[in-house]
């Protein structure tokens, strides 16, 4: 941080995890704000967990042209069956091609998708479901650094200003063109609501087989677009209770993700917020409707001491319920000492009144203490041993790689499915789990594709059933557990 | 804790300490204490008042006849000063030396509890509420916070009963109300929530706060109609507790910033007046601030005094004129080519509203405003 209260420098980095070789492991692309981004290459067939800097061979310039690096999303936006970077920055994004040989192509402005401005968080999802990725793009604030003013506080000290202090910067959807090019559909699908965006997560919350958007914003209400199912999108969050907490207070939402937490087939939503606030979790009645459950959970209650960014819902210790994980971090710079935050690991308990969760962090190792500024954070295998990994991009200060010791000893079930399926893990003698292939969420970071599911002691194989995106339902029986299988649409029965 | 010689200096004092307060901590017993880096502190009165606090504490710490109260009461006041600047940390250990030295004092448990409340630490803060309230069962602003440590607990029973003691102390206490339809909600009990939330609005229907969660409630019962109704009339204008103990904190800045929000708090209740007196006294701290000025100038003509706030007016927009961008400039000359369209200043009024006109082209107010300036012209 530069001592001038910018409010760019307090925001980033993201992080994206990517198998960009498709060497069936997931690499590492860290933000950088200035200096250069880069890419790592995991190096896990080679035996053991080892990352190579592969960026000046990758071409990839991220943050060589000018723009101050924030956050990155992955998709295959050609379908050539290389995944793709979209990098958002405060100036212009850019869209990385994969050219499937090792190296990117920049092809931001052909493609359309060069938005200029300051965002954070965007999410690839397709939403009328013809098979192409299409994408959302959370703008922030409009804000001039070159003029950036300190706000002061009561006693005249400079801090980082409220969201407030600045006008909102639209968001904006494009459509997938299926030819290397997107269009600008913002205004032609209805989203003409917009608040300072931090967090985008994208999931059918209403069960209708169209995926909608979540939209977390920083001080404002939050958004879900409902998709229409005719190109056009409706907001829904306040007639379904997901705009803010039951108090009806506005909180700043930052990071925020879509998972199913009490196991009922449908996405419930949580979402991080300030120092105070505490998370959310707003629990989905499977028509899209939510109810408040921060308090009765126990999420509010444990993270009110913190300022969360980075979240994603992941079965830590594969018993089959999905946790929480937070990184965190403070955004006032007046009392140093609050800017540095633990993470947060809080584990599902399950109930029968819905779930309870507990935070555990204490026995997750030492790396929950480590006050850092926590910003990005990427859930995916990066060992690929059968749990969820977790890579932290940390303010003014190094990333880490948590790796998980513990899901392991349980017994899993991995899928890789096309991004957007979601799937039905039939065991036997228990109910279903849910989950969902997806690459959004958290915190201007992308995450593992793949689905994991964690089993607990069951060493049955199960039977999946996948919802894929265009609607089709297929059965696969006997899916092998305690490794990954690659399910392909018209594979299953 | 047990006192020792140290902290009571002759029978005397120990007896009215026992007597009075109960005998506090022995001085070995208290946190250390420092002042923060206040170089930041870019107002000169409150880096003053930051500096001369510490300094008349640390005569009186220094001082071995200083009696327990006494001390407390400067840890004390060193604390409250560092709140009302916002250094929550560091006001932290100046509170607990205050209420180790004066136990019986409810303030300084008080005061603690905030500071843990602002900092996210919901048990500390429940803890010091309780220990405030041992001190003040009654107390309105108390129970409610302590109240709303417990719905943050998630501990929705010990919640209700701090709440409706609080609206026992106080039938119209909007913010128990608040709360306590709250921790309805988080029970599942929609009509009871629906029930207090309606009380508080009826009580005061600027507490649009209450109107999202009222509308979650009647959802939840089902009334679609009447959901939306709310949803449409939602809003964040909250309703505190009667707390003269934080609003003395909020107060003891002598800042530009203090000055604004008090003013702001005071426009609230249409107290334009105050309002005005608030603004003049920021604007004697800040005069190169312009937009502090135009606030003064809507005040003063809100509160009736026309001839200064249209010299006011006048002095803000001409210092605005070195930075035009100023989002309020526009509302500043309209208000003011009314003022001066009022005063019989035609001729004037018509220049500011012309301006006005040229900006925002489509302002039809301006544009009406603008019409009836030409026609009060006098004819040249």
């Amino acid at each position: 941080m530069s001592g001038k209260f910018l409010q760019t420098e307090i925001m980033p980095p993201g992080v994206a995890l990517l198998d960009y070789d498709n060497d069936g492991d997931l690499d590492v692309f860290l933000v950088q704000s200035i200096g250069g981004s880069r890419l790592f290459r995991n190096d896990l067939n080679q035996g053991s967990l080892h990352f190579t800097d592969v960026t000046a061979e990758s071409r990839i310039t991220a943050s060589l042209t000018g723009g101050y690096g924030m956050g990155a999303a992955v998709a295959d936006v050609d379908n050539d069956g290389c995944v793709d970077l979209y990098l958002t920055y405060y100036g212009r994004n850019q869209l990385w091609r994969n050219n499937c040989d090792g190296t990117f192509t920049d092809i931001s402005k052909r493609a359309g998708v060069d938005d200029e401005g300051w965002s954070v968080s965007a999410s690839f999802f397709d939403y009328d479901n013809d098979g192409w990725p299409d994408l959302y793009v959370g703008h922030y604030l409009k804000y001039d650094a070159s003029a950036g003013m300190p706000c002061l506080g009561l006693s005249g000290r400079p801090d980082y200003c409220l969201p407030s202090a600045y006008p909102v910067e639209p968001g904006r959807l494009y459509h997938n063109n299926r030819n290397g090019t997107f269009t600008d559909v913002t205004a032609r699908a209805g989203i003409t609501e917009f608040g300072p965006t931090l967090g985008v997560a994208a999931a059918d919350f209403n069960n209708d087989g169209w995926i909608d958007v979540y939209v977390a914003n920083d001080g404002r209400e939050n958004q879900l677009w409902t998709n229409q199912r005719d190109g056009t999108f409706r907001n829904t969050a306040l007639v379904s209770g997901s705009a803010m907490p039951a108090d009806g207070r506005a909180e700043a939402s930052m990071g925020v993700d879509a998972g199913d937490a009490d196991n009922d087939g449908d996405d419930d939503l949580f979402m991080t917020e300030l120092t105070g606030q505490g998370s959310n979790l707003y629990v989905n009645d499977g028509k899209g409707a939510f109810e408040d459950r921060s308090l009765p959970s126990g999420v509010g209650p444990a993270s009110l001491g913190l300022t969360g960014f980075g979240a994603a819902w992941l079965d830590a210790d594969n018993d089959g319920r999905l946790d929480l994980l937070t990184v965190n971090g403070a955004v006032v710079a007046s009392e140093p000492t609050l800017l540095r935050q633990r993470k947060q690991l809080l584990r599902n308990l399950g109930g029968s009144a819905g779930p309870r969760f507990e935070d555990v962090g204490a026995r997750a190792g030492a790396i929950f203490a480590f006050l850092e500024i926590g910003r990005g954070a990427a859930f995916g295998d990066i060992d690929n041993d059968g749990d969820t990994d977790v890579v932290v991009a940390n303010n003014s200060g190094p990333a880490r790689l948590l790796i998980n010791n513990v899901g392991n000893r349980k017994h899993w079930v991995g899928l890789r499915v096309a991004v957007g399926a979601r799937v039905e893990i039939l065991r036997t003698g228990q109910p279903a789990l849910w989950r969902r292939s997806r690459t959004d969420g958290s915190y201007a970071s992308a995450s593992d594709p793949r689905v994991l599911a964690g089993l607990g002691d069951l060493t049955l194989a199960p039977s999946v059933r996948v919802h894929w995106p265009d609607g089709r339902v297929e059965t696969f029986a006997d899916v092998p557990i305690d490794r990954y299988t690659t399910l392909k649409r018209g594979g299953g029965r | 804790m047990i006192p020792s010689r140290r902290s009571c200096l002759s029978r005397l004092c120990c007896l009215l300490c026992l007597v009075v307060f109960g005998c506090g901590a022995p001085r070995a017993a208290l946190q250390p204490v420092s002042l923060p880096e206040i170089s930041t502190v870019t107002q000169p009165a409150a880096r003053e008042q930051l500096r001369d606090a510490y300094a008349t504490l640390d005569a009186r710490l220094k001082d071995p006849a200083t009696a327990p109260a006494e001390l407390a009461n400067r840890f004390g006041e060193m604390g409250r000063l560092l709140m009302a600047a916002e250094f929550v940390v560091a006001a932290e250990p100046f509170f607990q030396n205050a209420e180790a030295l004066s136990p019986g004092d409810r303030r300084w448990p008080y005061y603690l509890g905030h500071v843990y409340r602002v900092r996210g630490d919901v048990n500390a803060s429940a803890s010091a509420f309780e220990r405030a309230l041992t001190l003040a069962p009654s107390d309105e602003a108390t129970l409610v916070w302590l109240g709303d440590a417990y719905l943050n607990q998630g501990r929705l029973d010990a919640a209700q009963t701090a709440l409706n003691k609080a609206l026992a102390a106080n039938p119209r206490s909007v913010a128990a109300l608040y709360r306590l339809g709250r921790a309805a909600l988080a029970e599942g009990d929609a009509a009871r929530a629906a029930d207090d939330f309606e009380r508080g609005l009826a009580i005061d229907a600027r507490a649009t706060i209450l109107r999202y969660p009222l509308s979650l409630a009647y959802r939840q019962l089902g009334d679609a109609t009447k959901a939306d109704a709310q949803l449409r009339q939602r809003g964040d204008f909250d309703v505190g507790p009667v707390d003269p103990l934080m609003q003395q904190v909020g107060g003891l800045l002598d800042t530009a910033a203090v000055f604004e929000r008090q003013a702001i708090e005071a426009s609230k209740t249409n107290d334009w007046k105050s309002a005005a007196l608030y603004l003049r006294k920021a604007v004697s701290l800040e005069p190169a601030d312009a937009s502090l000025r135009q606030k003064l100038g809507t005040a003063l003509s809100m509160a009736g005094d026309n001839t200064a706030a249209i010299v006011e007016l006048q002095q803000a927009l001409r210092m605005a004129a070195a930075s035009p961008g100023s989002p309020w400039i526009n509302d500043a000359r309209f208000n003011l080519g009314q003022l001066l369209l009022g005063a019989g200043r035609a001729d004037e009024a018509v220049i500011e509203l012309q301006r006005v006109v040229h900006d925002v082209p489509g302002d039809q107010d301006a544009r009406a405003a603008l019409a009836r300036a030409q026609a009060a012209r006098r004819p040249r």
